[in-house]
């Protein structure tokens, strides 16, 4: 009893502790189960192609997957929204219509609707449709967007620049579905988040661990699974039955059969 | 000359079969009520009469008491269908004498794992648990566990085929498994019980095969450090739980198709009906364990799909045909109502009625909310308990009253079969309330949340009280007559 408790305390402490440095490390990313399935604020935004739209009339349309930025940026934002473009164009490959939109605002109020554009085509992006660009109509709004979401900008006068991190939200039906952090944004996470966006549970993950055996091995960067050994070890024991039973019925036959023989000739003799 | 050589023979096999049934049934007297009075004081703890009873003991028990029922019905209807087969085919003697040695060895080892080691996890071992014991029982007890089940693998496994060697003796693979009364042909004439062995010994022969891959890959996992798939490692665990569980209920048939016929003094012969459902239930014995996987979601979903219509179409065959021949069997006959045919036929209902609630819980749906509830042993300890082991109690009484010739008590007779049914059944019916209220299985104390657990075993302990003492009235009666079989 005593060490069940004891387990159970030590465990505790474990994850306590895992809390508490996540708690600290939220100051630089968001930590994504903090905000996981919470209501985004369904604010009013102006597309580069200067429409009034609002969050919630592309929710309502599409899943989307949301990401902050500020044109002028000479840091993350660009190598973000390329590897973001890459990693969505291997995913969803050639598709022109995608069943989700990826949203990029600016959290920048100097930022005009104008500005989005230029960033757009410097991104060989000014064709696609469900990328959209764009600023917050209510510049009001920006920090408690940006605070309910974990994201946070900083002024660094020496520099002229925002301080910020690099987030991708995915968006359902105006809830946070998964929070991704960093500058690169990796196929194989990304492919996790689209599904998750569009209501897909996601049965496969990637683990590093190496395992004997397995039954599928299950591909990250395509989402494919493949048989693997393992599902074949399930059917030797079925084949291994046919071969025991076969033998055993063919041999006892035989020696019956000769048995049979040696006692009617025994008969015939005595 | 000739003649009187085989009849000779013919006795001295009986007098040898007999031997061997008298000295297996024995293990019954000292092991059923052990591991029956385990679930007892596991329904006290429930109840939470000893409010101090340490969690993991109550583990250590059930794993006892799991492995240790399942194993024990096994044998007891191993040896059952091999006195009663040896009527029409011979088994060798020796090799029953082989497994009987292994397993007390095999039963010695798990009991040195379960209350010496302390080895909690549970009967079918689910990897990766039994190496993760957060030091409530040392890795020592796990290898004792595993290899206790590997000695018992050995000596099932050559039990088994011995048994189908015996029965090729005789007969052709395709006469085996009636396949000829397929075709519509009734000669050769083959007794029912030859087939339902047979289809049995197949089945049993891969179930081990797979418990030997287990085994394997858990020594893989030891020795080399890598983990195995837990994916895998449940599949092969649930397919020879699985099958070692059906086919011990199959044995029991078996039971009912040789001994009700006498005393009903009507024939019981093999037709197309039956020849059918006992080859689709060899066809299907593979695929239905797959109901044990339907909480997996990363195994393949045509595996699900084919887990639940394996499960639909290998019970209801056998089951269907079984019941109603077994009814059309006493349906305006004068039958001979001992302690022994009562049980037997009272144990074939059981069977229906555990595998109706069996086949609930093997749809995905209603899966979703059963699974690992007390849904579960009660589905398996109805087939088991009032299934089963009413059937193999009921032979050993039959054979025991036959040996000794001592007439039957037949109010004596009633009065046990009552308690049995009213305990029995009151017993049952706990468990099943407590799974539609999706109390989950193996709780040693039900937390607040689920006091309703803890009211139902206090319910629970009033019926397997009355259950306990028509177990020991069976035991006084049957033991009595077991001594002087000898
Ligand atoms: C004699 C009367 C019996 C009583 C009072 C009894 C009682 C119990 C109890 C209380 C449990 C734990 C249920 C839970 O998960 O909360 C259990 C589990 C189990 N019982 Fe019985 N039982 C009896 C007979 C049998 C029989 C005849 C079998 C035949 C195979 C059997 C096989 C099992 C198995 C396999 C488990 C599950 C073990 C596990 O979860 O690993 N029991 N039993
Ligand atoms: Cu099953």
């Amino acid at each position: 009893m005593g060490k069940v408790i004891l387990t159970i305390i030590a465990l505790g402490h474990i994850a306590l502790a895992q809390n508490f440095i996540s708690q600290k490390s939220d100051t630089l990313f968001p930590v994504e189960s903090k905000y996981i399935y919470k209501s985004i604020d369904d604010v009013k935004i102006i597309t580069s192609d200067n429409n009034l739209t609002s969050l919630s009339n592309l929710w309502n349309k599409k899943p989307f997957l949301l990401t902050l930025i500020f044109s002028r940026c000479a840091g993350i934002c660009s190598p973000l929204i390329s590897s973001l473009k890459f990693s969505i164009e291997k995913i969803t490959g050639n598709e022109r219509e995608k069943n989700f939109y990826i949203v990029v605002l600016s959290f920048d109020t100097a930022d005009t609707p104008e500005d989005m554009d230029a960033f757009k085509k410097d991104l060989n992006l000014s064709e696609r449709n469900d990328w959209i660009f764009g600023i917050f109509a209510d510049k009001e709004k920006i920090k408690k967007f940006t605070d309910e979401l974990g994201f946070w900008f900083n002024w660094v006068d020496s520099i002229g620049q925002y301080d910020h991190p690099g987030i991708v939200v995915g968006i359902r039906d105006g809830k946070i579905v998964r929070i991704l952090v960093g500058g690169e944004i990796t196929v194989v996470k990304l492919r996790e988040v689209i599904d998750e966006i569009k209501g897909n549970f996601v049965p496969f993950y990637e683990i590093q661990k190496n395992v004997a055996f397995r039954c599928l091995n299950y591909d990250p960067e395509t989402g494919k699974i493949k048989i693997g050994i393992g599902t074949l070890i399930m059917f030797i024991p079925a084949f291994f039955t046919f071969f025991i039973t076969f033998t055993i019925f063919i041999f006892s036959g035989k020696i019956h059969k000769q048995n049979q023989k040696s006692k009617t000739k025994q008969v015939i003799q005595k | 000359m000739a003649e009187i050589a085989i009849k000779a023979e013919a006795v001295e096999i009986e007098a040898k079969v007999k031997k061997l049934t008298l000295v297996w049934t024995g293990l019954t007297f000292i092991l059923f009520p052990i591991l029956g009075l385990l679930g007892f004081l596991m329904r006290l703890v429930q109840g939470n009469v000893f409010p101090m009873f340490p969690p993991e003991w109550f583990y250590s028990i059930l794993t006892l008491h799991g492995v240790g029922m399942v194993g024990l019905w096994f044998v007891e209807g191993m040896i059952a269908v091999i006195y009663l087969l040896s009527k029409y085919v011979k088994p060798s003697a020796g090799v029953s004498w082989f497994s009987f040695t292994f397993t007390l060895i095999g039963v010695a080892l798990i009991i040195i794992s379960t209350i010496a080691g302390k080895f909690g996890a549970g009967w079918y071992f689910l990897y990766p648990l039994p190496y993760k014991s957060a030091e409530i029982w040392p890795n020592w007890a796990t290898d004792l566990y595993l290899i206790g089940l590997g000695v018992l693998g050995i000596a099932w496994t050559v039990w088994v085929i011995d048994v189908l060697r015996a029965i090729a003796k005789k007969y052709t693979l395709n006469q085996a498994l009636a396949w000829h009364y397929l075709a519509g042909k009734t000669e050769p004439e083959l007794p029912p019980i030859i087939l339902i062995v047979t289809v049995t010994c197949i089945g049993a022969i891969t179930g081990f095969l797979a418990a030997v891959a287990l085994l394997l890959l858990f020594l893989f996992d030891r020795v080399s450090g890598t983990p195995a798939d837990p994916l895998l490692m449940k599949n092969l665990v649930f397919y020879f739980g699985h099958v070692l569980v059906n086919i011990t209920m199959y044995l029991g048939v078996a039971i009912l198709y040789e001994t009700l016929p006498q005393y009903t003094q009507k024939p019981w012969k093999t037709n197309k009906l039956v020849a059918f459902a006992w080859n689709t239930v060899l066809f299907l014995v593979l695929f239905a364990y797959f109901h044990h996987l339907y909480m997996d979601f990363v195994q393949p979903k045509a595996f699900q799909i084919i887990g639940q219509f394996a499960s639909y179409f290998i019970s209801v065959p056998a089951a269907v045909v079984t019941i109603f021949s077994a009814l059309a069997m006493i349906y305006k006959t004068k039958v001979n109502w001992t302690l022994g045919s009562s049980l037997i036929f009272l144990g074939t209902m059981g069977w229906a009625v555990g595998g109706v609630a069996a086949v609930i819980d093997s749809s995905i749906a209603v899966n979703f909310r059963f699974h690992n509830t007390l849904w579960v042993p009660a589905h398996f300890h109805t087939y088991f308990l009032m299934g089963v082991v009413l059937m193999i109690l009921g032979f050993i009484y039959h054979f025991s009253q036959l040996h000794s010739n001592i007439p039957d008590n037949s109010k004596l007779a009633k009065f046990t079969v009552w308690l049995i049914l009213i305990g029995g059944y009151g017993f049952l019916s706990m468990f099943y309330t407590g799974g539609a209220l999706f109390v989950p299985r193996r709780y040693a104390l039900y937390p607040p949340a689920l006091s309703s657990g803890t009211t139902l075993a206090q319910i629970s302990i009033v019926f397997v009280s009355i259950l306990t003492i028509g177990f020991l009235l069976y035991l006084i009666q049957t033991i009595r007559r077991w001594a002087r079989s000898f």
